[in-house]
């Protein structure tokens, strides 16, 4: 290896570039996304039809692994990952606010992460049944002390919150403080006051999940002190932490996607938002809804995710559909380019409507905790966020990679992705309305839920293809095999567009003038002068 | 041999205008934020827990009144001491800020080596009973935070020493004195709730 190609291997372990470590966020978190969706198939493989053994007695441990591994070492990272990485440049910034700490909180990501894994490999955090955090009962204390294995689960997600608190923070003063001359707030991109509006909700909810873990570290080396009612504790503790930290964060992971996806429709369709007052409205909404999901605390004891109350669903449903109405005013009225990022908003809408007629249904005939609930997050917590992390990482690809990626293999991702969590949902929805139960590793004999249970199976596998497709491309791009990117590809109108592909370490030679939410737009028609 | 000038890419004309700062203000500021929920589901759980009990406060542990008004009083001096440190920065006294920057750091370290005391003093062990480890929980996250606190307070002095905080600059000394105000406050709330109230 020479001198220089080592110094630049050692510049990725070191940097404090927001651009170097957003793509180290982003492809850990990818990494860690075939983990999950591997455990995913394995899991569902087991259920696909009677008799089948895979998993066997780990189903409970490996259910576990692949909620917590999905949602924390994929969705949340991936958003960081986008965020710091494209939200300075969208702002005019030369760097993030911290970008020390940003570095800092990658790599407790990552620690967090392999933490995380090793713990369920030495064996089950809180024993054999215990489903962690896909279960609001805590883990069951043991005499003598907590094993090898709970201990290093509470200490990998106390590095993994601690890394979402620094990472979010970090985010948060960038937009607030660092925004270019002109760029107010009013007249910031939808991603960079998603990212906000996200940060500062993560800033609020994590901490309380932070306090819940320290108890339950306490709890598990007490033999149940705190939450074991025959010691004088009470599990309520727990399950109120863990509730009140959980469910503004399964609505916070979907505030993103909706940032990206205004920016991706209004950049392929040439043209400003019909009106961005609306959106911008939304997007501060929903991370206040995300909050008022707090409502119903006499249902903490029972699940994580549960049906909302009708009256927050419409009110959620309504926010979505103002963001749905307004994109689509603005596609009408621009001149639209055909881009694969714009069928992966198109799936995120059909998913979002797909979960939010289930929620409709579910209010109906009154389905709490079943089946159903896995449905949800297979559709609106995770399928359609997830969805938009990848038309996000195919929009701005010029930025991320200095290439485009693949247009066709993104239609093929998108097909997979898409169908894969269509499917999976609709078979856990249809399995929730059969009364079948969550997190079960064996049908009761007698029970028809088959052929659910092998469309869900069928969806399972199509989003482990759809992910191993998306990597490829990816590692396609890294490796300078795809398409150089020219500096605005799309005649975009935010000032990403406005830095070279990839951007240079100091990302602008110039600090921008910003008069309009569109200064790139600006710019082409003449108006900045 | 000549060759064709390519036309200069366009460019956005470049902003004037001062850059905002207060970075390191607005963080703590948010941080503080973070930490507010982190104190009130602790102390929510106190509450919680001592609503499931009639022996609350149980019989072997001796509250020591003495010692937690102490702790309270430390970090109110420093709370004293970081203003002082922060008015030496705008007036541009940089010795006179480093000095109440070590003094207030100081005090952090007295008021973690106290609380260690106390609880040996006390007789509260985790183990014991939901008391123990409860008043753990926010004894471990109130040291934690002072801890922070005097990282901050040292950080700042010897960039205080180095000329980068001064009058011009003295975002990061104010900082640190929200965040030791928020520390004060927080271990005042804790003293309240259980010295105090029990």
């Amino acid at each position: 290896m020479t001198d220089t190609a080592r110094t630049a291997n050692t510049g990725w372990l070191t940097t404090a570039d927001h651009k170097r470590v957003g793509l180290l966020y982003l492809l850990f978190s990818l990494l860690f996304l075939l983990v999950g969706g591997a455990l995913g198939v394995a899991l569902k493989a087991e259920l696909a039809t009677d008799g089948v053994q895979i998993v066997g007695d780990n189903f409970s441990r490996l259910f576990s692994e692949h909620a917590t591994v999905s949602v924390f070492l994929f969705l949340a990272p991936a958003w960081v990952g986008l965020a710091s990485y494209i939200v300075p440049l969208q702002i005019g910034a030369a760097r993030v606010a911290f970008p020390r700490a940003l570095a800092f909180s990658l790599w407790l990501f990552v620690g967090g992460g392999g933490l995380l894994l090793v713990s369920y490999m030495v064996g089950s955090p809180g024993g054999t049944r215990s489903l962690g955090l896909t279960s609001a009962a805590p883990l069951v204390a043991r005499r003598g002390g907590a094993n090898d294995a709970t201990d290093l689960w509470i200490l990998a997600l106390m590095l993994l919150s601690l890394a979402a608190v620094i990472a979010a923070a970090t985010l948060a003063v960038t937009v607030l403080r660092l925004r270019v001359p002109g760029l107010t707030l009013r007249r910031a991109p939808m991603f960079s006051t998603a990212t906000l509006v996200t940060s500062l909700g993560i800033l609020l909810a994590t901490p309380v999940f932070l306090a819940g873990l320290l108890m339950l570290f306490l709890d598990q080396h007490t033999g149940g002190r705190l939450f074991l009612p025959s010691t004088g504790g009470a599990p309520a503790v727990w399950q109120h932490t863990l509730w009140l930290f959980g469910r503004p964060e399964v609505f916070l992971l979907s505030l993103p996607a909706i940032g990206a996806a205004c920016d991706i429709v209004a950049t392929h369709a040439r043209r400003g938002f019909l009106d961005d007052r609306p959106l911008q409205a939304a997007i501060g909404l929903f991370g206040i809804l995300a909050f008022g999901a707090w409502w119903l605390p006499d249902n903490a004891a029972r699940a994580l995710v549960l049906p909302n109350p009708p009256v927050l669903n419409a009110v959620l449903g309504g926010v979505i559909g103002i963001v749905v109405l307004v994109l689509l005013g603005t596609v009408v009225k621009g001149r639209v380019k055909a881009h694969v990022s714009l069928l992966f908003v198109v799936g995120w809408i059909l998913l979002l409507a797909l979960a939010a007629a289930n929620g409709i249904i579910a209010a109906l005939v009154g389905v709490e905790g079943r089946a159903w609930t896995e449905g949800f997050l297979h559709t609106a917590v995770f399928g359609a966020p997830t969805l938009l992390v990848a038309g996000a990482v195919y929009h701005w690809a010029p930025k991320l990679f200095g290439r485009h990626l693949h247009q066709a293999t993104g239609g093929a991702v998108f097909l997979l992705l898409f169908g894969g969590f269509a499917l999976l949902g609709l078979g856990d929805f249809l399995l929730g309305y059969n009364d079948a139960p969550a997190r079960l590793a064996d049908y009761p004999p007698g029970e028809d839920w088959g052929t659910f249970a092998t469309l869900a199976t069928i969806g399972g596998v199509l989003l482990a293809l759809g992910a191993v497709l998306l990597v490829a491309d990816i590692v396609r791009a890294l490796a300078g095999k795809a398409r150089a990117a020219e500096e605005d590809p799309y005649e975009g109108l935010t000032l990403e567009w406005a830095a070279a592909s990839p951007p240079p370490p100091h990302n602008f030679d110039a600090i921008p003038e910003v008069r309009s939410p569109y200064p790139v737009l600006d710019l082409r028609t003449g108006a900045a002068k | 041999m000549t060759t064709a000038t390519a036309p200069a890419p366009a460019a956005l004309p470049s902003a004037g205008g001062e850059r905002p700062r207060n970075l390191i203000a607005t963080g703590v500021a948010l941080t503080c934020a973070g930490a507010t929920m982190l104190f009130g589901a602790l102390l929510a759980a106190y509450v919680e827990l001592r609503s499931h009990t009639n022996e609350w406060v149980p019989e072997d542990v001796e509250l020591d009144n003495y010692l937690g008004n102490m702790l309270v009083i430390t970090m109110l001096l420093g709370s004293l001491t970081v203003a002082w440190s922060v008015s030496a920065v705008k007036r541009g006294e940089g010795r006179q800020a480093a000095a109440a920057l070590t003094i207030t750091a100081g005090f952090g370290l007295a008021f973690i080596n106290l609380l260690s005391y106390t609880a040996a003093r006390v007789h509260i062990s985790p183990e014991d009973h939901a008391y123990g480890a409860i008043v753990g929980a926010l004894a471990i996250a109130l040291g934690i935070v002072v801890i922070a606190a005097i990282g901050l307070a040292l950080l700042t002095m010897f960039r205080v020493r180095g000329s980068q905080v001064g009058p011009d600059n003295p975002d990061q000394a104010r900082a640190t004195a929200w965040l030791w105000h928020f520390a004060t406050v927080a271990s005042i709330i804790v003293w309240y709730a259980v010295i105090v109230r029990k």
